[in-house]
């Protein structure tokens, strides 16, 4: 039996091999042992009177979210240009702490987001029956979100470094009409009897 | 006085299957073995097959006047197999158990927790198919049955491992009260479950001469969840740590979704812009 490719330093290509092998499985196990470690860590952090605040859902609105739109709008900045003094830094440095500003307001609607989602959540643990359209529909929004968030992530990125902008006018314009749409669609969802 | 790795080895598998027998004891101490069947009954079934394995040699000496009875000369070896094969449904059964007491109060998210079960099985099931060329890597291996055995024993202990990361995300996403009895169970498995994995692979990649070490270095790490299970399992930590104290209105799942969709939306255009 050829020694063990540790002890004797000589490279043979099975040896090489198993070598690969080996090294490709403990990093995945350390790997593994720290999702685990995130995992449980977030399992065991759950507060003990954790409760729904249904109420703070109820009087939740996206209005709270209209000042965004006026963040990036391009008069503010040709305005600016127009004044006597202007100088190209001054934009840069206006730009800069709106995106800031933009961030925070991302932040927000994250936690929002994250919130009303448990609250959904917990409607689903507490139901009486089987609610599989429920689960579907908060996996859905879940996954638009997250593609949104990255959407948006990189449209600010790119216009750090001076390309496309990101015009938030009409973000919550038309919210009454969507309400209505999703109205019907909620209710069109029945829960599936047992 | 030095012990030798033989006799430290014997000593500390003697002290895990203590460790089960006290275990169990402790689980009727609660009243726990009537809620978690399986795991009590697979914590009998280790200190039954640690007692039959070290009766084994006795019995095979008396054989050895008559190698033609059937297994007479490798009644280790069988008496081995047959019980791994055993205990391979003993590890489904305690994850599957466990699982399933989470999730079988809460109607709202039976079809949601049938998904996650049956994602998480087939997921595991793929990465420890696809991982299988690893254990057989070995060309210098001296026992090529026993690398196949252990090839699908690392091959179940990875898909367990896999399953249980998947099955605790899914818990973290869907806050499910959870008494600290089923976080104790989740942890101790996972402690359990994943160095047994790799040990099994190594010994699997680099061969018999590493068993002793391997075998040294689990039941250390048995005897610690042991421990852990002996001294958090009781009656008291099956109270759930949270509940829902007011039971949600009908028209509350339809706000909370809308909200939810008001927010996409308004990121989304965000976006497109």
């Amino acid at each position: 039996m050829k020694p063990w490719i540790i002890l004797d330093g000589v490279f043979y290509r099975e040896e090489l091999f198993m070598n690969v092998a080996l090294a490709s499985a403990v990093v995945l196990a350390l790997l593994v042992g720290l999702a685990f470690l995130l995992l449980f860590r977030r399992l065991t952090a759950r507060d003990g009177d954790e409760q729904v605040d249904l109420e703070w859902c109820r009087e939740f609105s996206i209005a709270r979210y209209r000042p965004m739109e006026r963040l990036f709008v391009e008069e503010d900045y040709d305005f600016l240009a127009a004044q006597p003094g202007f100088h190209p830094k001054i934009s840069k440095k206006l730009q800069a702490e709106r995106r800031r500003v933009f961030r925070h307001y991302l932040r927000c609607l994250r936690r929002d987001f994250d919130r009303l989602s448990t609250a959904a959540k917990m409607v689903m643990l507490s139901a009486s029956q089987d609610r599989p359209d429920l689960a579907g529909l908060l996996l859905k929004q879940r996954l638009i979100f997250n593609y949104a968030m990255l959407m948006v992530e990189l449209r600010l990125a790119l216009q750090t470094i001076g390309i496309g902008r990101v015009d938030v006018r009409r973000l919550v314009s038309s919210l009454e009409t969507m309400r209505e749409q999703l109205r019907q669609l909620t209710q069109a969802a029945q829960p599936v009897r047992a | 006085m030095t012990l030798s790795p033989q006799a430290l080895e014997t000593y500390l598998w003697w002290l895990t299957i203590l460790g089960h027998l006290v275990l169990y004891f402790r689980l009727r101490q609660g009243a726990l073995h009537r809620i978690y069947r399986f795991f009590a009954a697979y914590l009998l079934f280790r200190v039954f097959r640690a007692v039959l394995l070290a009766a084994v040699p006795p019995v095979a000496r008396l054989l050895d006047s008559r190698p033609d009875l059937p297994f007479a000369t490798n009644a280790y070896a069988w008496v081995w197999v047959v019980t791994q094969v055993i205990l391979w449904f003993f590890y489904i059964l305690v994850v599957l158990e466990l699982y399933s007491l989470v999730l079988q109060n809460y109607k709202g998210i039976a079809t949601l927790g049938r998904w996650a079960l049956l994602g998480g099985l087939v997921v595991s099931l793929i990465f420890s198919s696809v991982t299988l060329w690893t254990d057989l890597s070995n060309p210098g291996e001296q026992f090529p049955t026993l690398l196949y055995l252990l090839a699908i024993d690392r091959g179940i202990l990875s898909s367990l491992v896999v399953f249980l990361l998947l099955i605790t995300g899914f818990l973290v996403w869907c806050p499910v009260p959870l008494s600290r009895n089923v976080v104790v169970h989740c942890i101790a498995y996972a402690a359990y479950f994943l160095p047994l994995a790799v040990a099994v692979l190594l010994r699997n990649v680099m061969g018999s001469q590493v068993t002793q070490v391997v075998n040294i270095a689990l039941s250390c790490i048995t005897t610690v969840c042991l421990a852990v299970w002996i001294v958090f399992l009781n009656r008291e930590g099956e109270t759930r740590l949270f509940r829902i104290l007011r039971r949600p209105a009908p028209q509350d799942e339809e706000m909370l979704v809308e909200h939810l969709a008001a927010i996409n939306s308004t990121l989304l255009r965000a976006a497109r812009k």
